[in-house]
Protein backbone atom coordinates (compact mmCIF):
# COMPACT_ATOMS: atom_id res chain seq x y z
CA UNK A 1 0.00 0.00 0.00
CA UNK A 2 1.30 3.39 -0.93
CA UNK A 3 2.38 5.92 1.64
CA UNK A 4 -0.46 7.89 3.13
CA UNK A 5 -3.02 5.10 2.72
CA UNK A 6 -4.12 5.48 6.32
CA UNK A 7 -3.88 9.29 6.33
CA UNK A 8 -6.63 10.55 8.63
CA UNK A 9 -8.15 7.07 8.83
CA UNK A 10 -6.53 5.68 11.96
CA UNK A 11 -9.65 6.08 14.09
CA UNK A 12 -11.82 4.63 11.33
CA UNK A 13 -9.43 1.68 10.96
CA UNK A 14 -9.57 1.04 14.71
CA UNK A 15 -13.39 1.27 14.52
CA UNK A 16 -13.54 -1.32 11.72
CA UNK A 17 -11.11 -3.71 13.41
CA UNK A 18 -13.04 -3.39 16.70
CA UNK A 19 -16.35 -4.02 14.92
CA UNK A 20 -15.02 -7.11 13.19
CA UNK A 21 -13.33 -8.41 16.33
CA UNK A 22 -16.54 -8.02 18.35
CA UNK A 23 -18.51 -9.65 15.54
CA UNK A 24 -16.14 -12.66 15.44
CA UNK A 25 -16.21 -12.96 19.24
CA UNK A 26 -20.03 -12.89 19.32
CA UNK A 27 -20.34 -15.42 16.49
CA UNK A 28 -17.85 -17.86 17.95
CA UNK A 29 -19.50 -17.66 21.38
CA UNK A 30 -23.06 -17.83 20.10
CA UNK A 31 -23.97 -14.42 21.54
CA UNK A 32 -26.58 -12.13 20.06
CA UNK A 33 -26.13 -8.39 19.49
CA UNK A 34 -29.86 -7.91 19.82
CA UNK A 35 -31.99 -10.57 21.46
CA UNK A 36 -35.55 -10.25 20.17
CA UNK A 37 -36.80 -13.16 22.27
CA UNK A 38 -35.90 -11.47 25.55
CA UNK A 39 -34.09 -14.59 26.69
CA UNK A 40 -32.86 -14.66 30.24
CA UNK A 41 -30.22 -16.94 31.62
CA UNK A 42 -29.33 -17.85 35.17
CA UNK A 43 -26.99 -20.27 36.82
CA UNK A 44 -27.85 -23.18 39.06
CA UNK A 45 -28.80 -21.21 42.19
CA UNK A 46 -32.43 -22.23 41.66
CA UNK A 47 -33.61 -18.78 42.60
CA UNK A 48 -37.05 -17.84 41.45
CA UNK A 49 -37.05 -15.63 38.41
CA UNK A 50 -39.65 -13.61 36.64
CA UNK A 51 -40.02 -14.15 32.96
CA UNK A 52 -42.75 -12.67 30.80
CA UNK A 53 -44.71 -11.87 33.91
CA UNK A 54 -44.66 -15.41 35.27
CA UNK A 55 -42.78 -16.99 38.13
CA UNK A 56 -40.87 -20.12 37.23
CA UNK A 57 -39.80 -22.60 39.82
CA UNK A 58 -37.59 -25.50 39.04
CA UNK A 59 -39.38 -27.66 41.57
CA UNK A 60 -42.65 -27.26 39.73
CA UNK A 61 -41.41 -28.26 36.29
CA UNK A 62 -38.47 -30.47 37.00
CA UNK A 63 -38.93 -34.07 36.22
CA UNK B 1 19.45 27.61 -20.59
CA UNK B 2 22.44 29.95 -20.87
CA UNK B 3 20.88 32.06 -18.17
CA UNK B 4 21.15 29.21 -15.69
CA UNK B 5 24.85 28.77 -16.34
CA UNK B 6 25.80 32.42 -16.44
CA UNK B 7 23.54 33.63 -13.68
CA UNK B 8 22.85 31.74 -10.53
CA UNK B 9 19.59 33.54 -9.87
CA UNK B 10 18.56 31.60 -6.82
CA UNK B 11 20.40 33.63 -4.22
CA UNK B 12 21.94 36.68 -5.79
CA UNK B 13 19.43 38.83 -7.61
CA UNK B 14 20.52 41.10 -10.44
CA UNK B 15 20.14 44.78 -9.59
CA UNK B 16 18.73 47.08 -12.27
CA UNK B 17 17.51 50.63 -12.07
CA UNK B 18 13.91 51.44 -12.80
CA UNK B 19 13.90 53.88 -15.75
CA UNK B 20 10.94 55.70 -14.24
CA UNK B 21 11.69 56.18 -10.53
CA UNK B 22 15.42 55.46 -10.55
CA UNK B 23 15.19 52.98 -7.68
CA UNK B 24 16.70 49.52 -7.64
CA UNK B 25 14.69 46.57 -8.84
CA UNK B 26 15.88 43.06 -8.05
CA UNK B 27 15.73 40.41 -10.75
CA UNK B 28 15.96 36.82 -9.54
CA UNK B 29 15.65 35.53 -13.10
CA UNK B 30 18.38 37.93 -14.27
CA UNK B 31 18.23 38.57 -17.98
CA UNK B 32 15.67 35.91 -18.62
CA UNK B 33 13.10 38.48 -17.55
CA UNK B 34 11.45 40.22 -20.49
CA UNK B 35 9.43 42.70 -18.51
CA UNK B 36 9.77 44.08 -15.00
CA UNK B 37 7.17 45.66 -12.78
CA UNK B 38 8.76 48.07 -10.32
CA UNK B 39 7.48 47.53 -6.81
CA UNK B 40 8.22 51.18 -5.97
CA UNK B 41 6.39 53.03 -8.74
CA UNK B 42 4.24 50.28 -10.33
CA UNK B 43 5.63 50.93 -13.81
CA UNK B 44 6.35 47.97 -16.05
CA UNK B 45 9.49 48.26 -18.16
CA UNK B 46 10.99 46.07 -20.89
CA UNK B 47 14.52 44.93 -21.66
CA UNK B 48 16.02 46.22 -24.90
CA UNK B 49 18.73 44.52 -26.95
CA UNK B 50 21.39 46.06 -24.72
CA UNK B 51 19.78 44.59 -21.59
CA UNK B 52 18.61 47.96 -20.35
CA UNK B 53 15.13 48.62 -19.08
CA UNK B 54 13.04 51.08 -21.08
CA UNK B 55 9.51 52.20 -21.97
CA UNK B 56 7.98 52.24 -18.48
CA UNK B 57 4.20 51.88 -18.52
CA UNK B 58 2.14 52.81 -15.49
CA UNK B 59 -0.12 50.07 -14.13
CA UNK B 60 -2.96 50.53 -11.70
CA UNK B 61 -3.23 48.72 -8.40
CA UNK B 62 -6.99 48.65 -8.52
CA UNK B 63 -7.90 45.12 -7.59
CA UNK B 64 -9.86 44.46 -4.44
CA UNK B 65 -8.03 41.17 -4.01
CA UNK B 66 -5.49 41.05 -1.23
CA UNK B 67 -1.98 40.09 -2.28
CA UNK B 68 -0.82 37.58 0.32
CA UNK B 69 2.88 37.23 -0.40
CA UNK B 70 5.74 39.60 -1.18
CA UNK B 71 8.00 39.55 -4.20
CA UNK B 72 11.14 37.67 -3.13
CA UNK B 73 9.42 35.41 -0.58
CA UNK B 74 10.85 31.90 -0.49
CA UNK B 75 8.62 28.83 -0.79
CA UNK B 76 10.23 25.52 0.17
CA UNK B 77 8.37 22.87 -1.80
CA UNK B 78 9.63 19.29 -1.56
CA UNK B 79 12.94 20.61 -0.19
CA UNK B 80 13.46 22.92 -3.16
CA UNK B 81 13.53 26.65 -2.48
CA UNK B 82 11.48 28.64 -4.96
CA UNK B 83 11.51 32.44 -5.08
CA UNK B 84 8.30 34.36 -5.67
CA UNK B 85 9.13 36.55 -8.66
CA UNK B 86 5.77 38.06 -9.60
CA UNK B 87 2.07 38.08 -9.13
CA UNK B 88 -0.69 38.74 -11.61
CA UNK B 89 -4.31 39.46 -10.87
CA UNK B 90 -6.53 38.20 -13.69
CA UNK B 91 -10.18 38.81 -14.31
CA UNK B 92 -12.43 36.57 -16.35
CA UNK B 93 -14.11 38.54 -19.13
CA UNK B 94 -17.51 36.83 -18.98
CA UNK B 95 -18.30 36.49 -15.27
CA UNK B 96 -15.78 39.06 -13.93
CA UNK B 97 -14.40 36.69 -11.35
CA UNK B 98 -10.82 37.46 -10.32
CA UNK B 99 -7.93 35.42 -9.04
CA UNK B 100 -4.23 35.85 -8.25
CA UNK B 101 -1.40 33.91 -9.77
CA UNK B 102 1.98 33.90 -8.01
CA UNK B 103 4.96 32.72 -10.04
CA UNK B 104 7.57 30.74 -8.11
CA UNK B 105 10.99 30.45 -9.71
CA UNK B 106 13.97 28.16 -9.32
CA UNK B 107 16.93 28.49 -11.70
CA UNK B 108 17.11 24.79 -12.53
CA UNK B 109 13.69 23.44 -11.55
CA UNK B 110 11.85 26.10 -13.56
CA UNK B 111 8.65 27.86 -12.59
CA UNK B 112 5.55 26.90 -10.67
CA UNK B 113 2.36 28.89 -10.43
CA UNK B 114 0.53 29.20 -7.13
CA UNK B 115 -3.04 30.15 -7.89
CA UNK B 116 -5.38 31.61 -5.27
CA UNK B 117 -9.09 32.00 -5.91
CA UNK B 118 -11.72 32.51 -3.20
CA UNK B 119 -9.23 31.29 -0.64
CA UNK B 120 -8.55 28.04 -2.55
CA UNK B 121 -4.98 27.30 -3.62
CA UNK B 122 -3.65 25.33 -6.56
CA UNK B 123 -0.05 24.65 -7.42
CA UNK B 124 0.41 24.38 -11.19
CA UNK B 125 3.38 23.44 -13.32
CA UNK B 126 3.75 23.59 -17.09
CA UNK B 127 3.61 20.17 -18.75
CA UNK B 128 4.54 18.73 -22.13
CA UNK B 129 1.11 18.00 -23.45
CA UNK B 130 -0.83 18.77 -26.55
CA UNK B 131 -4.32 17.88 -27.59
CA UNK B 132 -5.35 18.89 -31.06
CA UNK B 133 -9.07 18.28 -30.96
CA UNK B 134 -10.09 18.90 -27.41
CA UNK B 135 -12.81 16.70 -25.97
CA UNK B 136 -15.07 17.40 -23.05
CA UNK B 137 -13.47 14.53 -21.16
CA UNK B 138 -10.29 12.53 -21.71
CA UNK B 139 -7.69 10.47 -19.89
CA UNK B 140 -4.38 11.92 -18.78
CA UNK B 141 -1.88 10.00 -16.67
CA UNK B 142 -1.00 11.61 -13.37
CA UNK B 143 1.85 9.77 -11.59
CA UNK B 144 1.37 6.99 -14.16
CA UNK B 145 -2.28 6.60 -13.18
CA UNK B 146 -4.75 7.24 -16.04
CA UNK B 147 -7.11 9.88 -14.73
CA UNK B 148 -10.29 11.09 -16.35
CA UNK B 149 -10.51 14.85 -16.69
CA UNK B 150 -13.76 16.63 -17.49
CA UNK B 151 -14.24 20.08 -18.97
CA UNK B 152 -15.18 22.56 -16.27
CA UNK B 153 -14.92 25.96 -17.94
CA UNK B 154 -13.91 27.89 -21.03
CA UNK B 155 -12.99 31.53 -20.57
CA UNK B 156 -10.80 34.48 -21.50
CA UNK B 157 -9.17 36.85 -19.06
CA UNK B 158 -7.64 40.30 -18.75
CA UNK B 159 -4.62 41.19 -16.62
CA UNK B 160 -5.88 43.58 -13.96
CA UNK B 161 -2.72 44.05 -11.96
CA UNK B 162 0.86 42.76 -12.14
CA UNK B 163 4.09 43.24 -10.21
CA UNK B 164 7.52 41.62 -10.29
CA UNK B 165 9.61 40.21 -13.11
CA UNK B 166 8.13 38.28 -16.00
CA UNK B 167 9.61 35.85 -18.49
CA UNK B 168 7.29 37.28 -21.13
CA UNK B 169 5.73 40.61 -22.01
CA UNK B 170 3.07 40.68 -19.36
CA UNK B 171 1.28 43.64 -20.88
CA UNK B 172 1.14 42.09 -24.35
CA UNK B 173 -2.42 41.52 -25.26
CA UNK B 174 -2.25 37.75 -25.79
CA UNK B 175 -5.90 37.38 -25.03
CA UNK B 176 -5.61 33.59 -24.79
CA UNK B 177 -8.53 31.19 -24.81
CA UNK B 178 -8.44 29.11 -21.65
CA UNK B 179 -9.99 25.81 -20.75
CA UNK B 180 -9.95 24.05 -17.40
CA UNK B 181 -10.44 20.32 -17.04
CA UNK B 182 -10.85 18.86 -13.57
CA UNK B 183 -10.34 15.56 -11.82
CA UNK B 184 -10.08 16.36 -8.10
CA UNK B 185 -7.57 17.10 -6.73
CA UNK B 186 -6.08 17.81 -10.17
CA UNK B 187 -6.79 20.42 -12.81
CA UNK B 188 -5.49 20.57 -16.37
CA UNK B 189 -5.46 24.11 -17.64
CA UNK B 190 -4.87 25.11 -21.23
CA UNK B 191 -4.01 28.59 -22.47
CA UNK B 192 -4.13 28.94 -26.23
CA UNK B 193 -3.11 32.13 -28.03
CA UNK B 194 -2.47 32.73 -31.72
CA UNK B 195 1.17 31.73 -31.35
CA UNK B 196 1.29 29.05 -28.64
CA UNK B 197 -0.55 26.52 -26.52
CA UNK B 198 0.50 26.01 -22.91
CA UNK B 199 -0.82 23.28 -20.65
CA UNK B 200 -0.53 23.28 -16.88
CA UNK B 201 -1.17 20.46 -14.44
CA UNK B 202 -2.34 21.70 -11.07
CA UNK B 203 -3.13 20.11 -7.75
CA UNK B 204 -5.33 21.46 -4.99
CA UNK B 205 -3.41 22.56 -1.88
CA UNK B 206 -4.77 22.89 1.62
CA UNK B 207 -3.97 25.97 3.70
CA UNK B 208 -1.78 23.85 5.95
CA UNK B 209 0.21 22.73 2.93
CA UNK B 210 0.71 26.29 1.67
CA UNK B 211 1.66 27.44 5.15
CA UNK B 212 4.21 24.62 5.44
CA UNK B 213 6.07 25.99 2.42
CA UNK B 214 6.66 29.34 4.10
CA UNK B 215 9.10 30.26 6.83
CA UNK B 216 6.72 32.85 8.30
CA UNK B 217 3.07 32.66 9.21
CA UNK B 218 0.74 34.25 6.67
CA UNK B 219 -2.94 34.94 7.30
CA UNK B 220 -4.52 32.98 4.46
CA UNK B 221 -8.06 33.94 3.46
CA UNK B 222 -10.91 31.65 4.42
CA UNK B 223 -12.34 29.61 1.58
CA UNK B 224 -15.61 30.37 -0.17
CA UNK B 225 -17.68 27.70 -1.87
CA UNK B 226 -16.16 24.59 -3.44
CA UNK B 227 -13.23 24.91 -5.84
CA UNK B 228 -13.49 23.14 -9.23
CA UNK B 229 -10.84 20.57 -8.31
CA UNK B 230 -11.22 20.60 -4.54
CA UNK B 231 -11.19 17.02 -3.26
CA UNK B 232 -14.04 16.05 -0.97
CA UNK B 233 -11.67 15.17 1.83
CA UNK B 234 -8.34 16.83 2.39
CA UNK B 235 -7.81 15.51 5.91
CA UNK B 236 -8.07 11.89 4.88
CA UNK B 237 -7.66 9.76 1.79
CA UNK B 238 -11.15 9.11 0.40
CA UNK B 239 -10.00 6.26 -1.87
CA UNK B 240 -8.36 4.56 1.11
CA UNK B 241 -11.55 5.07 3.09
CA UNK B 242 -13.56 3.23 0.42
CA UNK B 243 -10.93 0.46 0.11
CA UNK B 244 -10.82 -0.03 3.89
CA UNK B 245 -14.60 -0.30 4.03
CA UNK B 246 -14.55 -2.76 1.12
CA UNK B 247 -11.91 -4.87 2.88
CA UNK B 248 -13.99 -4.91 6.07
CA UNK B 249 -17.12 -5.98 4.15
CA UNK B 250 -15.21 -8.72 2.28
CA UNK B 251 -13.77 -10.00 5.59
CA UNK B 252 -17.22 -9.95 7.16
CA UNK B 253 -18.81 -11.92 4.31
CA UNK B 254 -15.93 -14.42 4.13
CA UNK B 255 -16.02 -15.00 7.89
CA UNK B 256 -19.77 -15.52 7.84
CA UNK B 257 -19.53 -17.94 4.90
CA UNK B 258 -16.80 -19.98 6.61
CA UNK B 259 -18.58 -19.77 9.97
CA UNK B 260 -21.88 -20.96 8.49
CA UNK B 261 -20.31 -23.55 6.21
CA UNK B 262 -17.69 -25.12 8.45
CA UNK B 263 -18.05 -24.02 12.07
CA UNK B 264 -21.72 -24.21 12.97
CA UNK B 265 -23.37 -27.64 13.07
CA UNK B 266 -26.92 -26.50 12.27
CA UNK B 267 -28.33 -29.86 13.41
CA UNK B 268 -31.78 -30.77 14.74
CA UNK B 269 -31.32 -32.20 18.24
CA UNK B 270 -34.89 -32.42 19.43
CA UNK B 271 -38.31 -32.66 17.82
CA UNK B 272 -41.40 -32.92 20.01
CA UNK B 273 -45.12 -32.79 19.55
CA UNK B 274 -47.53 -31.75 22.30
CA UNK B 275 -51.29 -32.13 22.17
CA UNK B 276 -54.06 -30.39 24.02
CA UNK B 277 -56.74 -32.56 22.56
CA UNK B 278 -57.62 -34.28 25.83
CA UNK B 279 -58.10 -31.46 28.23
CA UNK B 280 -57.98 -27.68 28.21
CA UNK B 281 -56.23 -27.95 31.52
CA UNK B 282 -53.09 -29.37 29.86
CA UNK B 283 -50.97 -26.27 29.91
CA UNK B 284 -47.70 -27.50 31.37
CA UNK B 285 -45.57 -29.57 29.03
CA UNK B 286 -42.22 -31.25 29.60
CA UNK B 287 -39.86 -32.43 26.87
CA UNK B 288 -37.68 -35.53 26.89
CA UNK B 289 -33.95 -35.05 27.41
CA UNK B 290 -31.80 -34.16 24.44
CA UNK B 291 -28.11 -33.36 23.92
CA UNK B 292 -26.67 -30.12 22.70
CA UNK B 293 -23.14 -30.92 21.53
CA UNK B 294 -22.05 -27.53 20.24
CA UNK B 295 -21.96 -24.60 22.61
CA UNK B 296 -23.45 -21.48 21.13
CA UNK B 297 -26.87 -20.44 19.97
CA UNK B 298 -29.83 -22.69 19.27
CA UNK B 299 -33.07 -22.08 17.41
CA UNK B 300 -36.37 -23.19 18.87
CA UNK B 301 -38.82 -23.50 15.98
CA UNK B 302 -42.36 -23.46 17.30
CA UNK B 303 -45.19 -24.56 15.06
CA UNK B 304 -48.90 -25.04 15.53
CA UNK B 305 -52.06 -25.25 13.42
CA UNK B 306 -54.06 -22.37 14.80
CA UNK B 307 -57.30 -21.39 13.21
CA UNK B 308 -58.43 -18.00 14.48
CA UNK B 309 -56.68 -18.80 17.67
CA UNK B 310 -53.59 -17.86 19.69
CA UNK B 311 -51.23 -19.30 22.25
CA UNK B 312 -48.27 -18.04 24.21
CA UNK B 313 -45.56 -20.53 25.09
CA UNK B 314 -43.10 -19.70 27.86
CA UNK B 315 -40.06 -21.93 27.95
CA UNK B 316 -37.62 -22.89 30.65
CA UNK B 317 -34.62 -24.70 29.19
CA UNK B 318 -32.76 -26.59 31.89
CA UNK B 319 -29.29 -28.11 31.82
CA UNK B 320 -29.58 -31.52 33.44
CA UNK B 321 -26.03 -31.46 34.75
CA UNK B 322 -25.41 -27.90 35.87
CA UNK B 323 -28.92 -26.71 36.56
CA UNK B 324 -28.45 -23.66 34.34
CA UNK B 325 -31.76 -22.28 33.19
CA UNK B 326 -32.78 -20.24 30.18
CA UNK B 327 -36.09 -18.42 30.06
CA UNK B 328 -37.78 -17.29 26.89
CA UNK B 329 -41.21 -17.13 25.37
CA UNK B 330 -43.02 -16.80 22.08
CA UNK B 331 -46.60 -16.07 21.07
CA UNK B 332 -48.27 -17.63 18.06
CA UNK B 333 -51.46 -16.36 16.49
CA UNK B 334 -53.20 -16.93 13.23
CA UNK B 335 -56.44 -15.37 12.06
CA UNK B 336 -58.06 -15.55 8.66
CA UNK B 337 -61.37 -14.75 7.06
CA UNK B 338 -63.27 -13.60 4.02
CA UNK B 339 -64.44 -10.03 3.84
CA UNK B 340 -65.82 -7.85 1.03
CA UNK B 341 -64.92 -10.47 -1.53
CA UNK B 342 -61.34 -10.81 -0.36
CA UNK B 343 -59.70 -13.53 1.71
CA UNK B 344 -57.38 -12.25 4.44
CA UNK B 345 -55.09 -13.70 7.03
CA UNK B 346 -52.70 -12.40 9.64
CA UNK B 347 -50.19 -13.85 12.04
CA UNK B 348 -48.23 -17.03 11.58
CA UNK B 349 -48.32 -20.63 12.72
CA UNK B 350 -44.53 -20.81 12.87
CA UNK B 351 -42.07 -18.71 14.85
CA UNK B 352 -38.39 -19.12 15.66
CA UNK B 353 -36.71 -18.13 18.89
CA UNK B 354 -32.94 -17.93 18.94
CA UNK B 355 -31.51 -18.70 22.35
CA UNK B 356 -27.90 -17.52 22.70
CA UNK B 357 -24.96 -18.77 24.77
CA UNK B 358 -26.11 -22.29 25.48
CA UNK B 359 -23.29 -24.45 26.73
CA UNK B 360 -23.01 -28.04 25.53
CA UNK B 361 -24.81 -30.60 27.66
CA UNK B 362 -27.98 -32.57 28.23
CA UNK B 363 -31.17 -30.52 28.44
CA UNK B 364 -34.89 -30.67 28.68
CA UNK B 365 -37.36 -27.86 28.52
CA UNK B 366 -40.62 -27.06 30.21
CA UNK B 367 -43.35 -25.11 28.49
CA UNK B 368 -46.08 -23.18 30.22
CA UNK B 369 -48.90 -22.43 27.82
CA UNK B 370 -51.30 -19.53 27.98
CA UNK B 371 -54.17 -19.75 25.53
CA UNK B 372 -57.86 -19.18 24.99
CA UNK B 373 -59.83 -20.50 27.93
CA UNK B 374 -62.39 -22.32 25.74
CA UNK B 375 -60.50 -23.01 22.53
CA UNK B 376 -57.87 -25.72 22.31
CA UNK B 377 -54.71 -25.23 20.33
CA UNK B 378 -54.75 -28.95 19.46
CA UNK B 379 -51.07 -29.45 18.68
CA UNK B 380 -47.72 -27.77 19.23
CA UNK B 381 -44.49 -28.81 17.51
CA UNK B 382 -41.14 -27.71 18.90
CA UNK B 383 -37.91 -28.38 17.04
CA UNK B 384 -34.51 -27.49 18.49
CA UNK B 385 -31.64 -26.71 16.09
CA UNK B 386 -28.16 -26.43 17.60
CA UNK B 387 -25.23 -24.53 16.07
CA UNK B 388 -27.18 -21.84 14.26
CA UNK B 389 -25.21 -19.22 12.37
CA UNK B 390 -26.69 -16.04 13.90
CA UNK B 391 -27.38 -14.13 10.69
CA UNK B 392 -28.82 -11.24 12.71
CA UNK B 393 -25.32 -10.48 14.04
CA UNK B 394 -24.03 -10.44 10.46
CA UNK B 395 -26.71 -8.01 9.24
CA UNK B 396 -26.28 -5.69 12.23
CA UNK B 397 -22.48 -5.59 11.75
CA UNK B 398 -22.86 -4.99 8.02
CA UNK B 399 -25.30 -2.18 8.72
CA UNK B 400 -22.95 -0.56 11.25
CA UNK B 401 -20.00 -0.84 8.87
CA UNK B 402 -21.98 0.71 6.02
CA UNK B 403 -23.51 3.57 8.01
CA UNK B 404 -20.40 5.77 7.85
CA UNK B 405 -19.72 5.21 4.10
CA UNK B 406 -23.36 5.82 3.19
CA UNK B 407 -23.44 9.09 5.13
CA UNK B 408 -20.09 10.04 3.60
CA UNK B 409 -21.35 9.21 0.10
CA UNK B 410 -24.41 11.42 0.59
CA UNK B 411 -22.22 14.29 1.80
CA UNK B 412 -19.79 13.76 -1.09
CA UNK B 413 -22.63 13.78 -3.64
CA UNK B 414 -23.81 17.09 -2.26
CA UNK B 415 -20.24 18.36 -2.32
CA UNK B 416 -19.84 17.36 -6.00
CA UNK B 417 -23.04 19.16 -6.93
CA UNK B 418 -21.71 22.30 -5.26
CA UNK B 419 -18.41 21.84 -7.10
CA UNK B 420 -20.17 21.98 -10.46
CA UNK B 421 -22.50 24.79 -9.47
CA UNK B 422 -20.34 27.43 -11.18
CA UNK B 423 -19.68 25.41 -14.32
CA UNK B 424 -21.41 25.74 -17.68
CA UNK B 425 -20.62 22.07 -18.27
CA UNK B 426 -22.07 20.53 -15.12
CA UNK B 427 -23.04 16.86 -15.50
CA UNK B 428 -25.87 17.56 -13.07
CA UNK B 429 -27.54 19.95 -15.53
CA UNK B 430 -28.34 16.99 -17.78
CA UNK B 431 -30.41 15.30 -15.10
Amino acid sequence: MKEGFFKGLKIYTVFLITMLAVFCYYQLNGKLFYNTSDTEHEGNNHSSKKSHGRRYGRSYFHK
Amino acid sequence: MTGVIKHNASNTPLKKVCPKCGKDVLLYTHYRAMSVGCVHCNNISFFDANQNLHSPTKTKLNSKLKVLFNIGDVFTIENIKYRLINYIIKRETKYSTSWIEYTLFHPTEGTLVLNESDGHFNLLKPIDYFQENKKTSFLYSVDSIPTKFSLYSKYKYKVVEAQGEFLYGVLNNYNPSCEDYVSPPYVLSCEQSASEVIWFLGEYCSHAEVQSWLSKTVALPSTEGVAPNQPYATKYNYDSFIKLTGLAVVFLILFQLLYSGFYTAHRAVSQNRFDQSDSLATRALVSPNFDIKQSGAADFIINSFLDNNWIEANFTLINETTGEQYYFGQALEHYSGYEDGYAWSEGSNTETVTVPEISAGTYHYNIEITNDSVKRFQVLHVEVIEGVSLMSNFWITLLLILVVPVITWLLKSNFDRRRWYNSDYSPYDEE
